[in-house]
């Protein structure tokens, strides 16, 4: 081989690399001088006893959230469609895709249904055993009145009777929001929860309520857990169990009414600190105790 | 005789032959017009005026404050917005709460959507023009809203005002930015029994950029068979652990936007603050960021702005933006400078694109030195005009818009072309492609007409000083007019950034007098133009 072309090679470039040599880079998800520049904030209490009371009442001031109430107003409005608005009853319910207004000038949108099962034995003396319930499908409607007012509505809710013969048992639930500017109370306020109920009443009369769930009403957002409203004992009844209260700034204060003849129990804050002691207003628990349902 | 090693020694040096370091790559930037041009389209969603471009033609050390000028002028906002929805994604043409949930009419449809897909977008487009730190985005108390999305949610919406305001909910919901807004959660749903997964891997995906979705994983199925056994299974097995641990307690914060129905509109519409202690509860988990314990929503925002990931992930997201393209490890300078610029001015996102734009990795024109395949695939020497530049772009040379049944055709798919022009639709296409397809050549050339004839109708019409871009001819102007041929200069300049040759107007000369030889119509003429001067691929790039 000639020494030239020997040197040639021998000197040659190397060939370039395929790709570019990597750069100076640092993780940054490593760095260890990062301080942070959002200081973290913990929550405090900010509401003191009166302020809390307060706002129990307020979440309360309409009425505890009922399905009862909700089907009442549907059923009510669903008397003034037609056959053509919203065009159907089938279910008592109706499925509008845009909108529709009746004759008598109530506009209906929206999915709706009920499903209703009647499995009652008449006895002689015109009472019954057996059991009724009413299922809504899950809504997603509104219904407007001519004075403009609206029915809005997305959840569920379900009643369901029993008896056998020994006393009533009912228990029922609502879900999700419902709102009707044309009512009073809760309803007008708009609700957004999951609440349930269970309860029963014997032949003498005596109701025994329990209530679970969380609501919000008024801006108000307050839990319930084991909440009991009886009324067979003390002089007026009581109200015991576990009530969650929302600050604004999501952190939650805790009331915990004992059982027993007074409706005031200690209040404590999330990290178990003792806020005070509150009371309660159990004239709205007991405007609840009989929830039967069941049309004659 | 030397021997043969040592012949070779000598010839190379003397010594081992050392590894010839590769030619470094060059970029060769732009020209300062055609730059001005590029940070104009980027930053403002127009083309620099003539007075610019002459200023920077003349002096090109003013490129800098022209930028900066930029950076406070009141298109850079609405910039922002298109340049988030590439990322985010919260614009689409379908959401699960429709029009007339609302009582709202077929017409209305198009201004619906994008007046929800468009609320945490146009807040991290306020927080950004502002000025503001950039954490603010998910820890303020208050959305964007206009007239009709305030007519749609619980928000107080400023008295007397009009168009896109600064506003609050009123359902209580905590103040975590765009973490609060409807508008992010609408997009991003979750099934009831999904728990709000789906939308952590969002969260984790737009503000920190970890995909947890494409983690493999090598899942037993034998261990998940039912729900119930994939709910035990997320709990006690390693390989879901390994996602879920993190996954868990970030979706108990967002219980408060978990619907109790998937299709209500109603339920979608409002927060649910007494939902938010499900969160814990239902998932068996404490509410966490990455094991820091978090105060529900307003927590999480707060936890994500203190990660340092979620700066990263911000630069990131500003670099792809202005680059257009995906970021790499070639990258790391421009991302290290921009997010240091960041950090040094309290989070300002505005100097991180200064940074960006500062950087010859965004300002290049062109490569050489030892340009590889793979450094030609990843620089991105030319951009493209998407679907949402082009209506900018054509919205502010002349306010033409180009609209069906109320929809704008460059920002919406189910009636209009924004996914055929290479735009983000929120679903289907995830990054603003930049390949020239056919169908964004279509669009581009379709656009490009109509957009003209409407200029040449109007300037050809308009009063003196009213002309949007013909401003030195009239209906009666000819070839044989020397204001003929400055017109067509400067038509030239504007649209291009680039001054003709003497040929270049020679050949447009002869378009204009081609067309109006088959129209006798100088309105036509015209339009045929400008019709050609839009399609150029100097305009079309940048």
């Amino acid at each position: 081989m000639p020494t030239a072309l020997l040197l040639l090679l021998a000197c040659a470039e190397p060939p370039a690399p395929a790709a570019a040599a990597p750069v100076d880079w640092t993780d940054p998800t490593a760095d260890d001088d990062w301080t942070g520049l959002v200081p973290s904030t913990p929550i405090a209490p900010t509401w003191g006893i009166a302020e809390i009371e307060a706002q129990f009442d307020l979440a309360f001031d309409g009425g505890l959230p009922t399905p009862h109430e909700a089907l009442a107003t549907y059923l009510e409005l669903l008397t003034h469609g037609d056959a053509d608005c919203p065009g159907s009853d089938f279910n008592q319910g109706f499925a509008v895709f845009g909108l529709c207004t009746s004759a008598e000038g109530y506009s209906y949108s929206g999915a709706a249904g009920l499903l209703t099962t009647d499995e009652r034995t008449y006895l002689d003396d015109g009472s019954w055993t057996g059991y009724y319930s009413t299922f809504s499908a899950p809504a997603d409607y509104f219904i407007i009145r001519p004075d403009g007012t609206r029915l809005s509505a997305g959840g569920t809710f379900n009643l369901n009777d029993g008896n056998r013969g020994s006393g009533a048992e009912w228990r029922s639930s609502i879900t999700g929001t419902w709102q009707d500017s044309g009512h009073d109370g809760w309803l007008k306020e708009g609700y957004s929860g999951t609440l349930f109920y269970d309860g029963s009443r014997d032949v003498e009369g005596n109701a025994v309520q329990n209530v679970r769930g969380t609501i919000t009403v008024n801006g108000v957002s307050v839990a319930m857990e084991s909440v009991r409203v009886d009324a067979t004992q003390c002089r007026t009844g009581f109200v015991s169990g576990t009530f969650y209260l929302r600050q604004p700034d999501t952190s939650w204060f805790t009331l915990i009414l004992p059982t027993g003849c007074s409706t005031c129990g200690t209040v404590t804050w999330e990290d178990g600190s003792t806020i005070g002691e509150a009371c309660l207003d159990p004239r709205p628990f007991f405007s609840v105790i009989d929830l039967t349902s069941t049309p004659e | 005789m030397k021997p043969l090693l040592l012949t070779l020694l000598l010839a190379c040096g003397g010594e081992s032959p050392p590894a010839a370091a590769p030619a470094p790559l060059v970029r060769e930037p732009l020209d300062p017009p055609r730059l001005l041009r590029r940070m104009s389209l980027d930053l403002r969603g127009a083309l620099p005026s003539i007075d610019e471009l002459d200023a920077v033609e003349a002096d090109p050390s003013q490129l800098g404050a022209l930028r900066d000028a930029m950076l406070d002028d009141p298109r850079f906002e609405e910039r922002m917005v298109v340049l988030y929805q590439e990322r985010w994604r919260t614009q689409t043409d379908e959401y699960r709460g429709m029009y007339y949930d609302f009582g709202l009419e077929m017409t209305d449809e198009y201004e619906f959507l994008r007046a929800i897909g468009g609320e945490p977008l146009r807040l991290a487009a306020r927080v950004v023009a502002s000025d503001r730190p950039y954490s603010d985005i998910l820890t303020v108390d208050w959305t964007m809203a206009n007239p009709l999305l305030a007519s749609l949610f619980p928000i107080d919406y400023p008295d007397g005002a009009t168009g896109w305001q600064e506003a609050r909910y009123t359902d209580g919901r905590p103040a975590a930015g765009v973490l609060s807004t409807n508008g992010l959660w609408w997009r991003y749903v979750s099934p009831i029994f999904n728990y709000n997964r789906a939308r952590t891997a969002a969260i984790l995906d737009l503000f920190v950029c970890q995909d947890i979705l494409t983690r493999p994983v090598l899942l037993d199925t034998a261990l998940a068979p039912t729900a119930a056994g994939a709910e035990e299974a997320i709990r006690s097995q390693d390989v879901c652990l390994s996602c879920h641990a993190t996954v868990e307690p970030i979706s108990a914060t967002l219980f408060g936007f978990l619907p109790e129905d998937d299709f209500s509109a109603l339920e979608m519409t409002r927060y649910h603050p007494e939902r938010e202690r499900a969160g814990e509860s239902t998932l068996g988990v404490q509410a966490a960021w990455y094991g820091q314990p978090v105060d529900g929503l307003a927590g999480l925002g707060q936890a994500i702005a203190r990660d340092g990931r979620f700066v990263d992930c911000a630069v990131e997201t500003a670099a792809q933006g202005l680059l257009r393209r995906d970021v790499a490890a070639e990258d790391g300078p421009l991302l290290r400078e921009a997010r240091e610029a960041m950090v040094q001015s309290d989070l300002s996102m505005k100097a991180a694109l200064r940074a960006i734009t500062d950087s010859p990795i965004y300002q290049v024109g062109a490569l050489s030195g030892g340009v590889t395949a793979a450094d030609a695939a990843r620089e991105s020497t030319a951009r493209i005009l998407v679907a949402t530049q082009l209506r900018s772009v054509y919205a502010d040379l002349s306010g033409y818009s180009w609209r069906r049944f109320g929809a704008d055709l460059l920002d919406s798919d189910s009636g209009g072309y924004r996914v055929m022009a290479n735009g983000v639709d929120g679903e289907s296409l995830s990054d603003p492609l930049q390949a020239p397809g056919l169908t964004w050549a279509l669009v581009a050339g379709r656009v490009a007409q109509t957009a003209a004839r409407d200029i040449a109708l109007h300037d050809l019409a308009a009063p003196a000083g009213e002309a949007f871009l013909l401003d030195q001819v009239d209906a009666g102007s000819t070839p044989a007019d020397p204001a003929f041929r400055e017109q067509i200069a400067a038509l030239h300049w504007r649209l291009l950034a680039k001054r003709p040759s003497e040929a270049t107007i020679d050949a447009l000369a002869a378009l204009w007098n081609e067309a109006y030889g088959l129209s006798n119509n100088p309105t036509e003429a015209w339009a045929t133009v400008l019709s050609a001067l839009l399609r150029d691929p100097a305009f079309l790039a940048y």
